[in-house]
């Protein structure tokens, strides 16, 4: 009777960490990154749209993972999510080093090879 | 053995095989999708991104797009279609990742230039000692 006891507690103990939803490193750390240029106001204000398309990439890498897709998966669609918000931090980033230059420019003062700017 | 003995699930084998191999069949083709379309967007991605700027001020990100989508044509030439779409999405994000960060370089020069072309070095604005 004991060993039966044990045996379901044991059983129920493993379903209970197969359906929780499990840690990933790379997606952690994607999430961390993700809230550090959420919490950033150049990146909200000069890149609105590459950070909302970094949400979505790993909004879709937690729901793989929620998913139980497969580990290479997860890492993959994390990945993605991690180059869209280093995206979303540089283009922030040059935006507010254009926005200096802008004025300056207007003013009449030139600067030299600016054409590989344009998108 | 009894006479009478139940067959738990009366299915004749060729039967059963059958449906498992249906199944098997089914379950490839739902898997298995040819991804043409992640291919032709880091084609596009990679190319846009080959510009003289991006070589010079993302060179890294720049290769790692390249060698990426490399893969992703090995891989299609493999037929192995999961891996190549994976590594076409990373091709493509590392390319706009290698665009964004050649442009984010090139816009800091251009903003440290701009400052430096305004306030000219101290020792010019230093006035002569009486």
């Amino acid at each position: 009777m004991t060993a039966r006891s044990l045996a379901l507690a044991a059983v129920l103990a493993l379903s209970a960490c197969a359906s929780m939803p499990g840690r990933h490193p790379a997606l952690d750390d994607a999430q961390g990154r993700y809230d550090l240029a959420r919490s950033d106001p150049q990146v909200g204000t000069l890149a609105r749209a590459e950070l909302d398309r970094a949400g979505l990439a790993l909004q879709a890498a937690r729901q793989a993972l929620a998913d139980g897709q497969a580990a290479a998966q997860v890492e993959h669609l994390a990945y993605l999510a991690n180059q869209r918000i280093t995206i979303a931090r540089d283009e922030a980033g040059s935006r507010a080093a254009q926005a200096m230059v802008a004025p300056r420019r207007q003013a009449g003062t030139t600067t030299p090879g600016n054409s590989s700017l344009s998108r | 053995m009894k006479p009478n003995a139940r067959v738990p699930y009366p299915i004749a084998p060729a039967a059963r095989a059958a449906a498992c191999l249906a199944c098997l069949v089914l379950a490839g083709c739902a898997t298995v999708i040819v991804p043409n379309g992640p291919m032709a967007l880091a084609e596009a991605a990679v190319q846009r991104a080959s510009t003289p700027c991006t070589r010079e001020l993302a060179a890294v990100q720049l290769q790692l797009a390249s060698d990426k989508l490399a893969g992703a044509r090995r891989a299609m030439g493999h037929k192995d279609y999961v891996r190549a779409r994976r590594l076409a999405e990373q091709a493509e994000v590392d390319a706009q990742a290698a665009e964004s960060h050649a442009r984010s370089s090139r816009s800091r020069q251009l903003a440290l230039a701009a400052v430096d072309a305004a306030h000219p070095s101290d020792d010019c604005l230093a006035r002569p000692q009486p």
